[in-house]
């Protein structure tokens, strides 16, 4: 256990060289899309700024389930980044982005799909259905192993974020 | 916990490799390469984090022989060791098998493959599809009669026969393109044809377990233990599936072959347990080559008090205790801050449930309490924690919270999670706390205590 906490620490040194190392990379390429994603990011407020802890349960529900979902089809594509910006502001105040960074590991995740979501107030519960493969250190290949994993989101700022710990 | 094992069986693991180039003792040890004829896997757990994220524990077993193999596969439960769920798998020559352990919607715990190596009962119309664990073993013994106690404990693999190349059994469970004819027409795979082609096990297996926090991606990987020469009694050791056996009990001749260690050896009141469960060279051992190997007889004449001669009962798990017990664990642990990092360590008996009853009262030997329903069967230990300036508390220091009755610095369970802070990273039921004021160090566990020196 302590060597993966300090493989986990390594890790989380090298991120931090490698994250700006990509930043600069990230700025060079990225000019061409910054109107792109400023139109995405406004689109997004537009959508969840109807989201109160008053709304419908079912319009928390749609939003809940489709911001979990877009959250891990982040993850799937590798892009820690992006699923970050997917975080409750507490859970970001209490995490930095190379913290999180260090702390998940992309690359075993196939797939996703929402499998149930319950609301109450602003708190909503989503679970959902991860599909993916591991390669076992020293025998075979797993693939396609599905497992339920829970989910905590929050209601906050007309939006919802993603509670981590 | 990777490390934890890794440390805390170096001594008998280099003690073995020594023992190599001396004897070739039919006694069961553990093998430095981590090859053997019986395989256990310290730990799975589907329980969930703080973060609520559920784990998977994903096992592989890999058969390095040019023999196909029977391997009874075995789930036990953390607490009192209550078996689970146990089947028999056939893998062919140079074949690996590999299953995960995943949440269930009963509640539990269910193991689930893709892998097409043939099983008893069939695994396509079971493990294929997921089978639950189940609780029939444990209800009534008063720690608790639900699922939810199977999402966490350990796994035993035995191997119980091997086949040779041109027997039906060897032929039916080879892969032809990749899938083996298991339940072909013409000789489908039985209880009955597997007994009978039997030869006697020799070896050869090597696996792993992963547990994976799939929310975040990560995942923590133990090496299974092995232990060789497990079984030379001459003939297999296949039993039917839906038997509870062979066990751990079964090993034969009952000889064992341990390494003592090089600073703490016999003369000078060493860590080996004697056949009437107190520490200290016995009669029924032997040293080989050095002061640090010894062998011991575990039946017969052999097993008596050291001081006073007298016949004292050996226990059919003694020569398995043997080799794995340890009187004292050292390992580290980071609960930084800044990383949010913590350490959980943990500390399976496997052996234990042969020498722990149900009720109150004292065993026999090795273990202080009986397994005494929510009082669970508590060990007493005796800790010395370090940061890393040598700064240092030693006992009184406590786990929390305490066993109700019980000694507060003990070990309960047969699959104790040792956490540092509350940090909980496995989010274990099945749970001590060790609250510490440093942030990193490392802790010394001292099993000898109560009279009884090595678990």
């Amino acid at each position: 256990m302590l060597f993966l906490q300090l493989t986990h620490r390594g890790a989380f040194a090298s991120l931090q060289a490698d994250g700006r190392m990509f930043e600069t990379k990230f700025r060079a390429v990225g000019r061409g899309l910054r109107g792109a994603s400023a139109l995405a990011v406004a689109v997004g407020l537009v959508a969840c700024a109807s989201i109160t802890v008053d709304s419908p349960p079912e319009a928390k529900q749609k939003v809940v389930a489709e911001r979990a979902q877009a959250r891990w089809e982040l993850l799937i594509k590798g892009d820690v980044d992006g699923a970050y910006q997917y975080l409750s502001v507490g859970s970001k105040a209490a995490t930095p982005p190379g913290l999180y960074k260090a702390k998940i590991k992309p690359g075993m995740w196939r797939g996703a799909k929402v499998d149930k979501v319950d609301c109450e107030a602003e708190v909503c519960k989503v679970q959902m259905l991860i599909t993916y493969d591991f390669r076992a250190p020293r025998g075979g290949v797993m693939k396609g192993i599905e497992t339920p994993v829970p989910e905590t989101w929050i209601i906050e700022n007309g939006t919802v974020g993603y509670v981590y710990r | 916990m990777n490390s934890f094992q890794r440390k805390s069986l170096y001594a008998a693991l280099a003690g073995v490799g020594a023992l190599g180039v001396t004897a070739t003792a039919n006694a069961v040890a553990i093998n430095p390469n981590g090859l053997g004829q019986v395989l256990i896997y310290p730990y799975y757990t589907v329980n969930a984090d703080a973060a609520g994220n559920a784990y998977n524990s994903l096992l592989s077993v890999v058969n390095t022989t040019s023999s196909a193999k029977a391997v009874k596969v075995r789930f036990l439960e953390g607490r009192n060791s209550r078996e689970v769920l146990d089947f028999n798998l056939f893998l062919s020559k140079f074949d690996v098998w590999t299953a995960g352990i995943i949440p269930s919607s009963s509640g539990g715990a269910l193991v689930k493959t893709g892998d097409k190596s043939c099983t008893i009962p069939e695994s396509k119309t079971t493990l294929q599809l997921g089978v639950n664990f189940v609780n029939f073993a444990y209800v009534g013994d008063g720690g608790g009669d639900g699922l939810d106690r199977t999402k966490e404990g350990y796994v035993e693999m035995i191997e119980m026969a091997a086949y040779t190349s041109n027997n039906c059994t060897s032929i039916v469970v080879t892969h032809v393109g990749g899938v083996p004819g298991c339940q072909g027409a013409k000789h489908p795979l039985n209880d009955n044809s597997a007994q009978t082609d039997a030869s006697s096990a020799f070896g050869g297996l090597f696996g792993g377990i992963t547990l994976i926090n799939v929310g975040s991606g990560t995942d923590y990987t133990e090496e299974a233990v092995a232990l060789q020469r497990f079984n030379f009694a001459g003939s297999a050791l296949y039993f039917n599936a839906g038997s509870v056996s062979p066990t751990l009990e079964f090993s034969g001749p009952k000889k064992s072959v341990v390494y003592e260690g090089f600073s703490n050896d016999c003369a000078s009141g060493g860590t080996v347990f004697n056949s009437d469960g107190t520490i200290a060279c016995q009669k029924n051992f032997s040293r080989i080559g050095d002061d640090s190997v010894y062998w011991a007889t575990w039946e017969g004449p052999e097993c008596r008090n050291s001081v006073t001669g007298a016949a004292v009962a050996c226990l059919k798990a003694d020569a398995v205790s043997a080799v794995l017990m340890h009187n004292q664990v050292m390992n580290e642990y980071v609960l930084d801050a800044a990383t949010k990092s913590g350490t959980d360590w943990v500390i399976t008996f496997p052996t234990k449930r042969f020498y722990v009853a149900n009720g109150t009262g004292t065993p026999a030997k090795l273990f202080q309490k009986n397994f005494n329903k929510t009082a669970f069967s508590c060990d007493d230990v005796i800790i010395n924690i370090f940061d890393r300036e040598e700064q240092t508390v030693t006992t009184p220091q406590s786990f929390s919270p305490p066993q109700p009755g019980a000694a507060p610095t003990s070990l309960c369970y047969e699959a104790n999670v040792l956490t540092f802070n509350n940090t909980n990273v496995l989010g274990s039921k099945n749970l001590q706390n060790l609250t510490t004021g440093f942030s990193n160090g490392w802790l010394d566990i001292h099993l000898s205590s109560g009279g009884r020196g090595s678990r």
